[in-house]
């Protein structure tokens, strides 16, 4: 049965063609928003782990420090430099702000407070790191140069350095600052930090301290994402049984064409299950050749989009067993309706 | 027994609420090596016979015997290994599939049998080749003749070696020459040791059968005296499925013509006196399609077709004409 097929997606290609066009183009857009699902959870696993902590410490019972506001005494991190297993301990501030540029434009960021070569101080693409007091790092997202300064409620900062691909909440730049400037210019001077940042792992902590792992900080990051992102998803499935609908359509408006054909072939022999089995494949073939043109065109289509994100290896690769499952879904009705064809209607009269 | 063997069979579907006999406890046989032709015209039940025999009609009562096995009693996987070994089929319409060459479309029916696509595509080629069509091998059927397609359909039918070859009225699309053509090749086909059947309306085919059945015996125009029968009240004059040879003139009394369904009797027309019923199956050669009761005492008078003729001057049928 693959011959005929084979042969049937040759005679009627050019509406197979349509199909194919059509899923892919819906394919694709889920491998976009695949992409979309994952880059914000890759923007934040970036982002947490340029701070450089293999823990991040807070108040027992605090869901973390992007989602909650629980404030320790930035002197508590000293007490962790003696504690075993932890190499080292600095606090760290993590604030969404809204600073003001040289011209006056606002710009969003999550403003980073951290010791002056401690941990929170991230990597440079540009420039340097944070060497002293009015000094900060901001993420090229921003679009604000070096040498160009900020401020911050009270505080002024002169950039001394970028980033790249440092951002939180789908796009937000990071802006990286000495703490106690942060302290003085937005929390009143109060020496409180939202997180200790320790490298190595403590063997003990007080009672009233909970650590968290980096996947735990990057997880409380997306929290207030968790919904969108789960609707992303959602779309995603959607856009699958859209691509599955598109090809069944087609495949069974070629079936209601084919009913005398599928009648000769029982009256042949051929039985049910390989009825069933030659529209499968070719509905297979149909879904893998869309989700080949999906994948090209989605190449395509994520660099013109505002958002920076990529198509993940796991959307790529899962995508053949999405096509499969396209294709054996999108088939059902139509194999269904020509494994049971009665043969009797071969015998029509009708040339 | 060798070659087909048809007793007793007896089909019966639903049709609205009709219940439809297209066969009636029909029997035949034939011997390999025969081409028995099945005549009768449509509506006769040709394709209904050939679809028991052919294994894609399940018959409501009778026997079919091909070659000793008993095709009435096959299901399932049993039935789809008889059709892809024991039977093939010359269908009216050719039903090549129109996205295969003709070299495909015989191939078919060689990998329905699990035979290799590489010696299914030898032995098609051989078998259009030894039809005179070496020449459209690569062909669809969108551009061959109608005769072309009919050979493509036969050497389709013949390929996988079946001992029984069934043609529904082979020529019925086919001009005179190109019929000639295929109903040399089914002759061919008998006298290579195949059974052949072929239904077909067409008398002039007879000269080329070894056997033939009539499913409904035609009903000549005949001469006879007009006469009178007298019939008690719930009498039956005739009955649904009977041969028709008579036209009725009910003379007194009421007569009503019924069909029976699955819930019981459907009336389809009263009679009163000077009423004429039962024209369209002597005319037509139909067997009666419903049955005929005195509602009271009744005398009836009986003609041959001839004489309806002459007495009414119609040539056709009249308005409220049940056969």
């Amino acid at each position: 049965m693959f011959l005929a097929s084979l042969r049937d997606l040759q005679w009627r290609h050019r509406r197979f063609l349509v199909s194919v066009g059509a899923a892919s183009l819906i394919l694709g857009v889920s491998l976009i928003m695949s992409g979309l699902a994952d880059s914000l959870r890759s923007e934040a696993e970036i982002t947490v782990e340029a701070v450089g902590a293999d823990h991040w410490v807070v108040g027992a019972g605090v869901s973390g420090p992007f989602s909650s506001v629980s404030a320790l005494p930035a002197e508590t991190a000293s007490t962790f430099d003696a504690l075993p297993g932890v190499d080292a301990a600095d606090p760290l501030i993590v604030l969404h702000q809204a600073v003001t540029d040289a011209e006056e434009r606002q710009v969003d960021v999550v403003l980073f407070g951290h010791e002056i070569g401690g941990l929170g101080s991230p990597p440079v693409v540009e420039g340097r790191v944070v060497t002293g007091p009015g000094e900060a790092v901001i993420d090229a997202q921003a679009g604000i140069g070096i040498g160009e300064t900020v401020t911050a409620g009270a505080a002024e900062f002169t950039i001394v350095g970028r980033t790249r691909d440092l951002t939180t909440l789908a796009g937000l730049p990071s802006l990286y600052a000495p703490i106690g400037e942060v302290q003085g210019a937005l929390l009143g001077g109060l020496d409180v930090a939202q997180a200790i940042v320790v490298r190595g792992t403590p063997d003990s902590l007080p009672s009233e301290l909970a650590a968290l792992t980096p996947v735990e900080v990057v997880d409380d990051m997306l929290r207030p994402l968790s919904a969108m992102i789960g609707t992303v998803q959602r779309v995603r499935d959607v856009l699958w049984l859209a691509a599955a609908a598109i090809v069944g359509s087609i495949l069974y408006l070629a079936a209601l064409e084919r009913g005398r054909d599928f009648a000769v072939f029982r009256a042949m022999g051929f039985g049910p299950a390989r009825l069933f089995a030659s529209l499968a494949i070719q509905s297979i073939v149909i879904s893998a050749l869309a989700g080949v043109l999906g994948i090209g065109l989605a190449q395509v289509l994520v660099p013109l989009l505002p958002s920076r994100l990529s198509v993940p290896t796991s959307a790529l690769a899962m995508l053949p067993l999405v096509v499969i499952a396209v294709g054996i879904i999108a088939s059902a009705v139509t194999a269904r309706r020509a494994a049971t064809t009665d043969p009797a209607l071969a015998f029509g009269g009708a040339a | 027994m060798s070659g087909v063997r048809v007793d007793g069979l007896t089909v019966e579907f639903r049709d609205g609420p009709h219940v439809v006999r297209p066969l009636d406890e029909f029997s035949f046989a034939a011997e390999p090596g025969q081409l028995a032709i099945v005549l009768g015209p449509s509506g006769s039940g040709k394709t209904t016979l050939l679809s028991c025999v052919a294994g894609i009609l399940a018959p409501t009562a009778g026997a079919i015997q091909v070659d000793g096995v008993r095709v009435d009693r096959l299901d399932g996987e049993a039935l789809d290994e008889y059709r892809r070994r024991h039977v093939g089929v010359v269908y009216q319409a050719f039903n090549l599939v129109p996205s295969l060459t003709a070299v495909e479309n015989v191939a078919m029916q060689l990998l329905a049998a699990g035979v290799s696509r590489s010696d299914a595509m030898s032995e098609a080629t051989r078998q259009l080749e030894a039809m005179g069509l070496g020449h459209r091998l690569r062909h669809r059927p969108g551009s061959m003749s109608g005769g072309e397609q009919q050979r493509v359909s036969i050497a389709r039918a013949v390929v996988h070696g079946p001992g029984l070859v069934l043609a529904d009225e082979p020529t019925a699309h086919l001009d005179y020459a190109a019929a000639e053509v295929v109903l040399r090749a089914l002759r061919t086909l008998a006298d290579d040791g195949r059974t052949v059947v072929v239904s077909t309306h067409d008398s002039r085919l007879l000269p080329i059968a070894d056997t033939s059945i009539e499913l409904v015996p035609r009903a000549e125009p005949i001469e006879r005296r007009q006469e009178e029968l007298d019939l008690a009240k719930g009498e039956l004059l005739f009955a649904e499925g009977d041969p028709s040879d008579v036209i009725y003139r009910l003379v007194s009394g009421e007569l009503e013509l019924f069909r029976t369904n699955g819930a019981g009797e459907e009336i389809l027309r009263v009679c009163g006196a000077g009423d004429y019923f039962g024209e369209l199956g002597p005319l037509l050669g139909f067997p009666r399609s419903a049955s005929a009761r005195a509602r009271t005492d009744v005398t009836i008078e009986a003609l041959g077709v001839v004489e309806f003729r002459a007495l009414t001057g119609r040539t056709g049928t009249s308005a409220d004409a049940t056969n």
